[in-house]
This record gives structure tokens, C-alpha cells and sequence, in this order.
């Protein structure tokens, strides 16, 4: 029962994902507002199969509501790396894209993409829940066609990640235990 | 020949050889504490054994009126010799690594040598007088081995003492009412005179006997001297203290309620439900003491403190079971008085172990051993499972006897009590294995630390099997069991043959059958869980949720030693947790002290003409009942 | 019976037990959601989270306990389910039953969720110690309730012995454990209650509180295994009050029908409350449900 060759188990697993999303949602910045609607009675998200997850070890889905100021991306990556592949990257509003309102901020970083990958962007400021709903259906097309791969790039092209993370926290990097496996059980 | 008569003077003379040799060569104490040991088990089992049933009287041409020392063997004796003789040996080999550089060595074995011995003649003794004078001698030389400890407060070292010393003060009254009546102390002629007695005689006696054993077993209220007894004892005397010494007190109480006095006699006296009325009340307050002891347990920060009133409580129960004085109950009173002893021997040798490597006592700076210390988190493991009395392992079953015991015989109310105090107990029982080997490491240098010494493996190992095999087969042990309780006039309690079940009462159970299923359920689970499943990562001891935060070195994550500082909010537990026993024995102290003062003032004032008023009344008084 | 179908009968047990729970599960997620108006998902739910979690291609583990913590979960659940009779008649589906009694099956249903509390432990989460001690501190109010009821239960029947109880009970409703000692059942109800986890007794896994407890540093396959666990323990729980209670079940439509209706009972009252501290939680279980099991203790003792 090996992971890595495609098959009809891949498949199956493909559709439970899909079908099955649990949600971190990172309250950084106004869209958090956005979210409560989107699970509870009006959006009802749950009919989709998202759920609310309350730890990163448990999440699939990282819901990026906002512009990140450095102090937030230092949290956003250390979750980011604690989650278990395959994990997912929803990015709201523009200001995630190219800085939106920030874009001349001295302490906001401009786009999330330089620093985890993200699958699915949705734009607006802020995208109201429809739009999250739109973004989600999208990000389950993707991970049933098998591209929602975040993990794995993040994975193979870590050194160009942490380089870029690096131009911004200097010295106050990270610690590398979160990325850097030695063994297993 | 060498047998119960004598097997006592065995460890003494060592004790006492082994204390001057030792001043020519320290390690010849170790060496000959450990011959004796070995040599007490093999008596015990192969020259004593079982069914070995003798009497031997000592008659050193004594005056009339003393008609000699009796010893003797039967079932009962072999069961309590069995324990004592192996928990001797086991701790004389923890205490090589843990004695071996105290400045106390010698008076050490002495002492520890001689509990022993006393121990052995508590057992075997079938007169009043050498039972009394070998249970002077245990609490005396067992006083010596608490104050050895240069950090024991001089408070518990008195405390200690004079509980123990108005006990069996309260026993020795009686024991010389019972004298005037049969005019012997040997143990068959006093189960004759009782039988005569009358009912408020049988009544005074058995309650001065109920507190010199109530002492011994620490019950409510007399176990002030306990927690900090065991707790500021020497480290490897503390396993023989809490799992071995506080047996005597439920060996002389079987003893005397069982053989001596017999639940039947005193049961004519006033009875409720089937239960003398001494029983019954000794029944309440073994209830009340697990109680109050397991809620006090959770909230200790020190680990032999904890195990301290753990202790305490365990023996609550055990004190239940055999207060109400059926077979039944008695027959769980001894098997959960055999695994008791078990898992404090484990319990408290491995901790000695654990505090000896790394020098710390409370859970607040220990945790995160697990790596470094696989074995004793395995036997701490053992140790828990047993006191909580979790199936698959032996606690479950003697527990199982003492719950059925008292359905049986509808004592309700007495097993809900129970049930509170065996489900808080789940509480202290993760908090000794989490504030120690769980969790972070809390202070510096505890990641460097080595496994406990060799020498505690044996019995770490042994003791581990032993709760092992009683799971597997819960129903060995019930042979031995109906033996003893044939010894003291019970007849058969349980329905079971086979070693496997245990069956009495209303139901039974396969241990057998339950530790093979939950075995291959984990072997199967486990190998699929490992084979078909894609490997884990090795996460970093810091990579942990922590609200997105980056926890370092510094942050206190040891968070669950602090287990139980919620228990203070629930209302009645926080009420009982506030309130301490020993603030009315302060109270009766001042007010006695008071009261003396006064009679010093009033009686004793040094005038001389008084003094001489007293002698005269006292002659006239004399005279006139001499009259009569 | 050939031991051929006696080894499919025993393999079978655990699977039916977590297709149903899991199916009980979903079915309770979709009803809350109609309960707050909106359409919750499919009935299926559950089962399609837990198969995810397993096709996890990650997990990470704190060591060996770590890893050992949800097996030894699913172990003690799996285990304390096949001490339980899931059918009364015939000879199908009985498990070990016949080995064990009701205070083996009492203390088997805590084993699991202790040994999990040794991998929360080596975890080293604070959040997950804090759970424990919660559940462990929740555990003391509930077992009280629990453990008078099926000590009427035992001096009423004067038996251990779940098969004998269900055997006791035959013959008819009014035979029914429920009507025939009705303060005791309603004084378990309460421990059902809290046992289920579900509110205002759901205190250790409280997500906004202790970011889901024990659960907290598991992910991937361990959370998966320990949602199987759950979903057997909730059908196992069911089944046991059927069988104490209910008069057991003949056959699996039955045992299905039953313990339906005493799960969604019990979720149509624990879907509207919030949660309880676990002092309150303890207290409360020490105020009501006690004195209604003392109240109908004392009446089988005058009995």
C-alpha cells in the first residue's frame, strides 16, 4: 500500500480528500471576518466537507485571511510546516497577492507564494463568503485532478523558500526542526 | 534445625554480625544481608512451607503463672512469611547501589536486618508475648530507620513514634484483660476464654486491638505519622516500610478478629447487617481513609509523598474488606494485601532509583526520563496499572474479589465510597508517571542522566512478572488464599478451580482469556499499523502546537505536574482538601496542655501536706475496697 | 457453529461496531447541523474523514509511546467491545462475553482512553496534558452515576453476568431493565451523557479551550486510528446500555433500532447546551444523577 505510485487507491484517496477538507483558519488580518459566515447556518461550508480544525497537525486546508506582516508569516510558516502533506494553501483577499493595500508597508510582506506555496488565491478586498466557496470548489477540482502537490514543492525546492525567508527575518530565523527530518518510526 | 521456631534469630544475629564486620570490611554487610535474605526465602518456602502446620513451645523453667513462647506455622503465617521473606530480599539487593556511600551504612543493615527478623516473629508467633515482643521490636528499629535520614524533620521521627507506641500500648491492655481471663497468652487457650467473655468485655478488647493494627495500617484518624514517615525514610527502606511493614497491621488484624477473637463472637455483641459494629465502623473508615488519601495523593508535588498517601489509601481498602469479615472479604483483603505489596515494592524501588541517578524528589523537576530511563518507565508502567487496578494485571483481580465481596454482602454504600476513591486514583497514577517520565525535562542535566542501578532490575523485573503472571492467571493465587483463610477458620470463599478464572459471588472473569485477547488485538493493530502505513517523522521535542509559537529550552512546558490544582474548585473535594486532621490533633494538644497546667496548679502545687492528704485517701480507699 | 464462521464471527464484530459508529457519527453531524438550520453533511461524512486521515501521506510522531498511544486505544476499545454480547439470542456475535463480567467491561472501557493519555503524555503538548487531566477529572463525576446504577442493577438481578441480565430481561417491555428500575437507568442516562463526550460534558476535547486535548498532536494515521476508536467505543457504549437496559437485541436490525433511538434521544438534548467547567461538570454529576441512583439504590435495598 505504497503512496507514491498513482493508482485506483490514489484515486479513491483523491476523492476523499476533496470531500473531506479540515480548516485552519489563520485569523491575520480583516478577512477572518469572512470566516464565521462561511461554516456556520448562512454558507454552511460543512455541506462541502470542511470542517474547522483546531490544530495544524490535524488541518488540511491553511486559510491565509489577510495581509501578513512579518511577525504573522513567522507564525504562518511554522504551521505551515507543521502540517502533514497533503496540505493546502487558501490565500484571501489581494492583499496576499501583491500587497494590496500594503503594497508600500515597511513591515507587510507582499506575496505569500515567495514563501509557501499557495494552491488557490482569491482576490477581492475582502472576498465575501461566496468567494471563499468558489475558491474551496476550485482547490477540490484541483486536489481530485491531483495538483494540489503544495507539499511536495514546498518539499523539493525548500532551499529557494527558506532563502527568500531568510531576506526577511535575517537573523530571527526559524528554528530548522520543523522541516529538517532525521529517521522515523 | 531451622524452621519457624527459630527462623527469626536468623536475620538478627546477621544484623547485628554484619554491623561490627562491617567496620573491618563495608561490603561484608551487603554480602551477608543478602546470605540471609536468600537463606530466609529458602526456608520459608521448602523448610516452612504451606502445609507445614507445628507448634513449639519454649519453657525456660519460667515461674507458674508464664507458661512460655509458642511458634508455630500454618497456612496463614506461610502466606504473610511468603512476603515478608521475599520483599527482604529484594530490597537488601536495591539498597547495594542506594546505602552503599550513606555515612549511615552500618546502623543501616542493623536495623533493616532486624525489622526483618522481627517481621518473621510477628508471623510465626503463636503466644501474646512474643507476638507483642516482636512487634516492639519492628516499630522501635523501623523508628531508627525513619530518623536515620539526615533530612528527616525531628517531628515525624515523634510522631511516628509515639503513634506507634500508644498502639500498641492499646493492644498490650488488652492483650492483659485477655490474660486475666484464660490465664495464658498461648493462642488457643485465649480462643477459648473469649468465648466465655461477655459481650461488652469482647467489645472493649476488640476495640484496643482495632487501634494498635489501626496505627499499623495508617487509617483515619490515625495516619498522621504516615506521609511523612514514608515519605523522609530512607529511600530503600521505604518499599519495605509502605509494601511489607503496614501488612502486620492487617496480618495481626485478621489474626486477632479472624482466629482469636472470631468475627462470629464479636458479631453476637451488636451487629449491623451481618457485621459487628466494630467492623462496621473499622469498614467506614477505611472507606473514608482511601478517600481523603487519594484526593490528598493528586495534589502532592513529592513523589514518595504521593506514594505515601497512595499507600494509605490502598490499604483503606484492604482495611474495608476484611472489617467486614467475611470470607469474601477477607480472601480479597489478602490477595489485594500480596499485589499491594507487589506494586509498592516496585513502585518505591524504582523511584528510590530514579531520585538516587538523578537527585531530584519532586515532579516538578524531573520529566522527560522515558528515553533515558526505558526500564523503570516500564516498571513505573506495571506499577500504575496495578494500582489503578486496570485489567489486564493482578490489581484488577484483587480488586475485582474485594468489589464482589461487598456486593455479595450488599454493602453498597461501602463500595460507592470505594468507587470514588478508585477512580480519583487514575489521577495520581498519571501524574507519577508523567511528572517523571513524560513530558519535558524541567531542569538542566536530566537529559544526561543513566538508567537506575543494575541491581534494582531484579526486582524491577521480578515484581513486573509477578503482577504479569497474577493477571494471567488471576486464579493461582486462590489455593494459597483458601489455605491461609483455612488457617483462621474461614471455609471456602471463591467457586473457582481453574488457574485461569477467577469466579465468586455473582460473576467471574477469564484473565486468561482477556490478556490473550487485548495481546493479539495490540500484535495485530501494531503490525498493520507498521507495515502498511508510510513511516512517521521523528519530530523535534520542541516542534510541538503551541499556538504558533516557537516554544525554546526555557519555556516551561512541563505543564502536568501541577495535576490536580483543579480538584481544589470541585466543592466537596476542595472542602476536604482544605481541611487537615491534624489541625484537631493540634487543637487536643493545646487543650490538654491546658488542662495539665491547671491540674499542676490545683494537684500538684508542692505543698507537702497535700501529697500526704492524697497517701492517706489513697490507703483509706485501699482499705475500703479491700474491705468488700 | 464451525470455527471457520466462529473466526468470521469474531473478525466481523469489530467492523460491524465501526461502520455503525461511524454511520451514528455522521448521521449526529448532519442532525445538528438541521438543528441549526442549515444542511450538514452527508451521512457519510465520517466515514469518508477517517479513510482521508489514513491515505495521509504524513504523520509525526514524538517517540515510541507516541506512536504506541492510539494502538493501545484502539487495543483497550476493541477489547472492552468483545466483552460486550452485541446479540442476545443465537449463538452469533456474542464476542467473549462469557469470559467477562460487568466490572471487567467497566474498567476495559477506561483502558483505552488511559493508555492514550501515556502517548499525550510523551507528545509533550501542554494542551494534551491538560486534556487528560480534565477527561481523568471528569471521569471521577462520571463513574459515580455509572457505577450506582449498575450496582442496582446487579443486586437486582442478583447477577454480574451481562448475557444472564439480558437473559433476565426477556419476555416482553415491561421485562425491561429501564421500567423495572427506572431511577437507576435515568442516573446512567446522565453517565451516558458524559461519556459520550458529547456537550456540556465534552470538556477534555474542548477545541476553543485546549485546542482539542489529547488529540492536539496527532495527525495523519494516529488521528485516523483514534476516530476508529471513537466510532467503536460510541457504538460500544450504545450496545452496552441496550444490553443492560433495553432487554439486548436479537438480531442486528434490532440491536440497530435500539440503540438509534437511544443515541438520538440522548443528541436532541446535548445539541442545544454549552459547555460545563470540569468542576461544574463533576459537581453536577455528584448533585443529581447520584441522588436519583442513591434514591433508587435505597429502594432495591428495601425491596
Amino acid at each position: 500500500m505504497c503512496t507514491d505510485n498513482p493508482g485506483v487507491w490514489e484515486y479513491i484517496a483523491n476523492w476523499a480528500r476533496k470531500h473531506s477538507i479540515w480548516v485552519l483558519a489563520y485569523g491575520t488580518g480583516c478577512g477572518a471576518i469572512e470566516m464565521p459566515p462561511t461554516m456556520t447556518s448562512r454558507y454552511d461550508a460543512e455541506r462541502f466537507g470542511l470542517r474547522g480544525a483546531a490544530t495544524p497537525r490535524q488541518a488540511d486546508l491553511l486559510i491565509i485571511s489577510g495581509y501578513l506582516a512579518t511577525k504573522t508569516l513567522k507564525r504562518v510558516i511554522r504551521t505551515y510546516e507543521q502540517m502533514y502533506d497533503p496540505k493546502y494553501v487558501l490565500a484571501l483577499g489581494s492583499c496576499t497577492i501583491n500587497g494590496g493595500m500594503y503594497w508600500d508597508s515597511y513591515n507587510t510582506i507582499k506575496k505569500l507564494d515567495l514563501y509557501i506555496p499557495v494552491d488557490v488565491y482569491v482576490a477581492g478586498c475582502m472576498p465575501r463568503p461566496e468567494a471563499i466557496i468558489e475558491g474551496i470548489i476550485a482547490l477540490q477540482k484541483r486536489i481530485e485532478e491531483g495538483r494540489a502537490e503544495g507539499a511536495k514543492k514546498y518539499r523539493e525546492n525548500i532551499e529557494w523558500y527558506k532563502k527568500n525567508q531568510r531576506e526577511v527575518f535575517g537573523d530571527e530565523m526559524l528554528p530548522d526542526y520543523t522541516w529538517n527530518f532525521e529517521g522515523g518510526i | 534445625m531451622i524452621g519457624p521456631h527459630n527462623i527469626v534469630l536468623i536475620p538478627v544475629v546477621i544484623g547485628i554480625l554484619a554491623y561490627f564486620a562491617g567496620k573491618l570490611v563495608r561490603p561484608v554487610r551487603e554480602g551477608l544481608t543478602l546470605l540471609s535474605s536468600l537463606f530466609v526465602c529458602y526456608v520459608v518456602l521448602f523448610k516452612a512451607g504451606l502445609n507445614t502446620i507445628g507448634i513449639y513451645t519454649y519453657n525456660f523453667s519460667l515461674p507458674q503463672y508464664f507458661d512460655g513462647f509458642r511458634f508455630g506455622n500454618n497456612g496463614f503465617s506461610w502466606y504473610f512469611a511468603v512476603i515478608i521473606a521475599f520483599s527482604y530480599l529484594f530490597v537488601s539487593l536495591a539498597s547495594f547501589p542506594l546505602v552503599k556511600d550513606k555515612e549511615y551504612h552500618g546502623s543501616f543493615y542493623l536495623f533493616f536486618n532486624i525489622v526483618a527478623g522481627a517481621l518473621l516473629g510477628i508471623v510465626y508467633s503463636r503466644d501474646l508475648v512474643s507476638f507483642f515482643i516482636f512487634w516492639e521490636i519492628m516499630t522501635w528499629s523501623s523508628y531508627f530507620l525513619v530518623v536515620m535520614n539526615p533530612n528527616t524533620k525531628g517531628k515525624t521521627g515523634l510522631t511516628y513514634i509515639v503513634f506507634n507506641v500508644a498502639g500498641a500500648y492499646a493492644m498490650l491492655t488488652a492483650m492483659l484483660i485477655v490474660y486475666s481471663y484464660a490465664g495464658s497468652f498461648h493462642f488457643d487457650r485465649v480462643v477459648k476464654a473469649v468465648s466465655l467473655m461477655t459481650n461488652s468485655t469482647v467489645f472493649f478488647i476488640s476495640l484496643l486491638f482495632a487501634i494498635g493494627f489501626l496505627v499499623k495500617m495508617a487509617t483515619m484518624p490515625l495516619h498522621i505519622w504516615a506521609p511523612d514517615a514514608y515519605t523522609e525514610s530512607e529511600d530503600s527502606f521505604t518499599p519495605f516500610f509502605s509494601g511489607t511493614l503496614s501488612k502486620m497491621g492487617v496480618y495481626g488484624f485478621i489474626l486477632f478478629f479472624g482466629m482469636l477473637i472470631g468475627f462470629v463472637n464479636i458479631k453476637g455483641v451488636y451487629e449491623i447487617k451481618d457485621t459487628s459494629l466494630i467492623g462496621y465502623i473499622v469498614a467506614w473508615l477505611g472507606v473514608v481513609t482511601s478517600v481523603f488519601a487519594t484526593f490528598r495523593a493528586i495534589v502532592q508535588d513529592e513523589i514518595k509523598r504521593l506514594l505515601a498517601y497512595s499507600s494509605i489509601a490502598q490499604v483503606g481498602y484492604i482495611v474495608t474488606a476484611m472489617a467486614v469479615g467475611t470470607a469474601l472479604g477477607v480472601a480479597g483483603a489478602l490477595y489485594h494485601a500480596l499485589i499491594h505489596s507487589v506494586i509498592k515494592l516496585l513502585l518505591f524501588i524504582t523511584v528510590a532509583g530514579v531520585i538516587y541517578r538523578t537527585g531530584k524528589n519532586k515532579f516538578s523537576e524531573l520529566g522527560g526520563l522515558i528515553t533515558r530511563m526505558p526500564l523503570s518507565y516500564l516498571a513505573v508502567l506495571f506499577g500504575i496499572i496495578g494500582l489503578a487496578g486496570m485489567p489486564p494485571f493482578g490489581g484488577f483481580a484483587s480488586k475485582w474479589v474485594i468489589y464482589m465481596s461487598l456486593i455479595k454482602n450488599h454493602y453498597y454504600f461501602l463500595l460507592i465510597g470505594m468507587i470514588v476513591s478508585s477512580t480519583a486514583a487514575f489521577l495520581y497514577c498519571y501524574k507519577l508517571i508523567y511528572g517523571i517520565f513524560l513530558g519535558h525535562p524541567s531542569s538542566q542535566g536530566l537529559m544526561e542522566v543513566k538508567e537506575v542501578p543494575g541491581f534494582l532490575w531484579v526486582p524491577q523485573i521480578v515484581l513486573m512478572m509477578v503482577l504479569m503472571l497474577t493477571g494471567f492467571f488471576p486464579g493461582y493465587i486462590v489455593p494459597f488464599i483458601e489455605t491461609a483463610m483455612k488457617g483462621i477458620g474461614f471455609s471456602v470463599a471463591f467457586n473457582s478451580t481453574s488457574a485461569y478464572t477467577l469466579s465468586a459471588a455473582l460473576g467471574g472473569f477469564n484473565g486468561f482469556v482477556v490478556i490473550n485477547v487485548l495481546g493479539a488485538i495490540f500484535v495485530f493493530v501494531f503490525v498493520w499499523y507498521t507495515l502498511f502505513f508510510p513511516k512517521s517523522k521523528r519530530l523535534h521535542r520542541l516542534d510541538i502546537y503551541w499556538a504558533a509559537e516557537t516554544p525554546d529550552e526555557n519555556t516551561p512546558l512541563h505543564y502536568g505536574y501541577g495535576i490536580g490544582a483543579e480538584l481544589d474548585r470541585i466543592p466537596w473535594v476542595g472542602m476536604s482538601l482544605r481541611t487537615h486532621i491534624t489541625r484537631f490533633y493540634e487543637k487536643t494538644g493545646e487543650q490538654i496542655s491546658g488542662i495539665a497546667s491547671v491540674l499542676k496548679d490545683v494537684v500538684f502545687n508542692g505543698d507537702g501536706q497535700i501529697y500526704m492528704l492524697y497517701a492517706i485517701l489513697t490507703l483509706v480507699s485501699i482499705f475500703l475496697l479491700m474491705g468488700r | 457453529m464451525s470455527t471457520g464462521m466462529r473466526i468470521v464471527d469474531i473478525i466481523a464484530y469489530p467492523f460491524i461496531a465501526f461502520l455503525i459508529g461511524m454511520l451514528y457519527m455522521g448521521i449526529a453531524r448532519n442532525i445538528i447541523g438541521r438543528i441549526h438550520r442549515r444542511w450538514g453533511p452527508p451521512v457519510l461524512q465520517n466515514l469518508i474523514d477517517v479513510f482521508k486521515l489514513y491515505r495521509k501521506r504524513e504523520a509525526g510522531s514524538h517517540g515510541v509511546m507516541f506512536h504506541l498511544g492510539p494502538i493501545i486505544m484502539v487495543t483497550g476499545v476493541v477489547t472492552c467491545l468483545y466483552f460486550i454480547p452485541m446479540l442476545s439470542d443465537g449463538r452469533w456475535l456474542k464476542g467473549f462475553s462469557f469470559d467477562g463480567d460487568l466490572i471487567l467491561v467497566t474498567y476495559l472501557m477506561v483502558l483505552g482512553a488511559l493508555g492514550m493519555a501515556l502517548g499525550v503524555g510523551q507528545g509533550g503538548v501542554p494542551f494534551g496534558v491538560m486534556g487528560v487531566t480534565r477527561g481523568l477529572t471528569r471521569l471521577i463525576g462520571l463513574e459515580i452515576p455509572y457505577f450506582i446504577a449498575i450496582i442496582v442493577l446487579m443486586a437486582h438481578y442478583n447477577t454480574a453476568s451481562i448475557n444472564k441480565i439480558i437473559e433476565l430481561q426477556a419476555g416482553g417491555l415491561s421485562n425491561w431493565a429501564m421500567f423495572k428500575v427506572p431511577l437507576a437507568f435515568i442516573a446512567s442516562l446522565f453517565s451516558f451523557w458524559g461519556m459520550m463526550g458529547a456537550s456540556p460534558f465534552d470538556i477534555p476535547g474542548a477545541p476553543q479551550e485546549v485546542a482539542s486535548g489529547p488529540a492536539t498532536e496527532f495527525g495523519g494515521k494516529y488521528l485516523a486510528l483514534m476516530m476508529s476508536s471513537r466510532g467503536i467505543f460510541g457504538f460500544l457504549k450504545l450496545t452496552l446500555w441496550v444490553d443492560l437496559f433495553m432487554g439486548g437485541a436479537a438480531n442486528l436490525l434490532i440491536l440497530v433500532g435500539k440503540t438509534f433511538v437511544l443515541f438520538v434521544t440522548v443528541l436532541f438534548v446535548t445539541s442545544v447546551y454549552s459547555r460545563f467547567k470540569v468542576e461544574q461538570a463533576v459537581d453536577f454529576m455528584w448533585r443529581y444523577p447520584t441522588i436519583i441512583g442513591l434514591i433508587a439504590l435505597v429502594i432495591e435495598m428495601v425491596r
